[in-house]
């Protein structure tokens, strides 16, 4: 980690000047949330300034489990992408085996993914009633298609001559997905993960808004209930918080599994 | 270690997915390549050289006549034909040893025998402190390099090389064809090289074949009586080499041709 540290800041470190008015912009903001609504008489139940919010913060901290409902939302998120993901790369890899199989679904599986997923959430919730399971469900099938497109469209686009190689080496089918194909797909793969990664949080939301008695998006209906803007405000943004997390964890994971790809960086 | 290799009269159809009629790719070719002997193969585009490469590995049979490697005709792709393309077709994702060890897992050794095979390959083409990188870290000369150490890992009974150079710089390309004809003569192995380029086929080969356009069929078929087949650099000095290019130029018409 230490040796790691180093190297992370300076890809990240824009030059002196960059960093400094990067700084800057995000001051200014901040300082315009602050001032500007109260000059013009804006209401706190419009836009609460920056210090409402942060106030209000810790009053959620403290009289509305905040951390518990944080904790749900997160660990939702968390397993619904690795569920979702997992069926995703599953699905992916057998239909990108099976040309028959994947010709036959492609139509339907084209048309799930069309669909908007969120659109589940009520019925899923009408099914299985006020638990966390739809909200679970949503977080599954928001995430599961990006990764089986993914998966499948690199199945396909595996290039044939070392798939060749491998059958002049005798290699049996299984052992050229094990040794070629799953390998190749892996860029696509993480791809697909990074897009699920923030999926996932936008699938508990939802399934949280709709029907929940936890979570952050709970806390979203909860304060637009009772005219809480700064608890919606502080609801966004660990939802927010919960998605850069999880998007930068599946980076960090990719960039050790993909060591092997030439970067710009070198 | 050293096999004959014989095609004969080959002829192979392909159906068009696109208009349903057929394609003929090659008709009544026959040639042969003695053991240890070093074949060129030259011919316009479209003349079917990928063809052959497939068909003498197995990948596909012919729809008329017979591939024979030793005697003995190919129905299936067999582990002792090795191939070798313009893209070096290494896994960015294993280093260059265990690249070169990729063909030999399919094979009945320890892991011990199969690493000490692999190095010894690097060894020979001069690879040993790259064994632990990878491909990205090593420039398209070594690649290749790396690519050739691969295919003679498997102890081949016959190589194939389709274009191995034409992807590279031309100096990369010289350095890297006199290393190759040091190998390739070095360990005696059979081999048929298909190449676009005249003066690398003249250079580097016993023998040349020059095939028609589509679909392909042999029109000449000449040896090279030069010295230095395993220094292509020495070779291409010699004066009869011009004659020798001169010659594939015009049965190939390539005066005739408008670009």
């Amino acid at each position: 980690m230490s040796r790691l540290l180093p190297t992370m800041l300076s890809r990240w470190n824009p030059a002196g000047p960059e960093l400094g008015i990067m700084v800057a912009v995000g001051v200014a903001v901040i300082a315009a949330w602050e001032f500007l609504p109260p000059l013009f008489d804006v209401p706190k139940y419009i836009i609460p300034t920056f210090s409402d919010c942060l106030s209000e913060f810790f009053r959620m901290l403290q009289y509305e489990e905040l951390g518990k409902n944080f904790m749900s939302t997160l660990v939702t998120s968390v397993v619904g992408f690795l569920l979702g993901s997992a069926m995703g790369a599953v699905f992916g890899y057998l239909l990108g085996l099976s040309k028959l199989w994947e010709r036959v679904l492609s139509p339907y599986i084209l048309a799930l993914q069309i669909a908007p997923k969120v659109a589940f959430a009520p019925l899923f919730i009408m099914w299985f009633g006020y638990n966390a399971l739809p909200k679970l469900l949503v977080t599954i099938l928001i995430v599961f298609f990006p990764i089986l497109v993914n998966v499948l469209q690199s199945m396909k686009t595996v290039d044939r001559d070392l798939i060749n190689l491998a059958r002049v080496y005798n290699m049996s089918r299984f052992t050229i997905f094990r040794k070629i194909e799953f390998p190749s797909s892996m860029p696509s793969l993480f791809a697909g993960l990074r897009i699920g990664a923030t999926l996932a949080v936008i699938g508990v939301t939802v399934g949280e808004l709709v029907g929940g008695n936890t979570g952050l998006g709970f806390l979203i209906t909860y304060g637009e209930g009772q005219a809480n803007t700064a608890m919606v405000f502080n609801a966004i943004g660990l939802l927010t918080v919960i998605g850069i997390v999880m998007y930068f964890a599946v980076a960090g994971v990719e960039k050790r599994v993909l060591h092997y790809l030439e970067r710009e960086d070198h | 270690m050293t096999s004959s290799l014989d095609l004969k009269d080959i002829t192979k159809v392909f159906p068009d997915r696109k208009t349903g009629h057929e394609i003929t790719a090659v008709t009544g070719m026959s040639f042969s390549v003695k053991p240890g002997e070093l074949v060129a193969v030259v011919g316009p585009s479209g003349c079917g050289k990928s063809t052959i490469l497939n068909m003498v590995s197995g990948l596909y049979g012919p729809s008329q006549g017979e591939v024979l490697i030793n005697g003995e005709p190919v129905r299936s792709t067999r582990s002792d034909v090795g191939f070798m393309l313009q893209k070096d077709l290494l896994l960015p994702w294993r280093n260059i040893v265990s690249n070169v060890e990729f063909g030999l897992e399919e094979k009945k050794l320890t892991r011990k025998e199969r690493r000490d095979r692999a190095l010894s390959e690097i060894d020979r083409v001069r690879l040993s402190e790259f064994a632990f990188h990878y491909p990205h870290q090593l420039s398209g000369g070594m690649r290749q390099r790396a690519a050739l150490a691969r295919t003679l890992a498997i102890d081949p009974e016959i190589v194939l090389l389709d274009e191995p150079f034409s992807a590279l710089d031309a100096q990369t390309k010289v350095v890297l064809q006199k290393s190759f004809s040091a190998t390739i003569a070095e360990t005696g192995v059979t081999c048929l090289l298909i190449t676009h380029d005249l003066q690398e086929a003249v250079i580097m080969s016993d023998r040349v074949v020059v095939l028609s356009g589509r679909p392909g069929t042999v029109v000449d078929e000449f040896p090279i009586d030069l010295p230095h087949r395993d220094d292509p650099m020495a070779r291409s000095m010699e004066p009869g080499t011009r004659d020798y290019v001169k010659r594939l130029f015009d049965t190939l018409h390539l005066e005739d041709q408008a670009a």
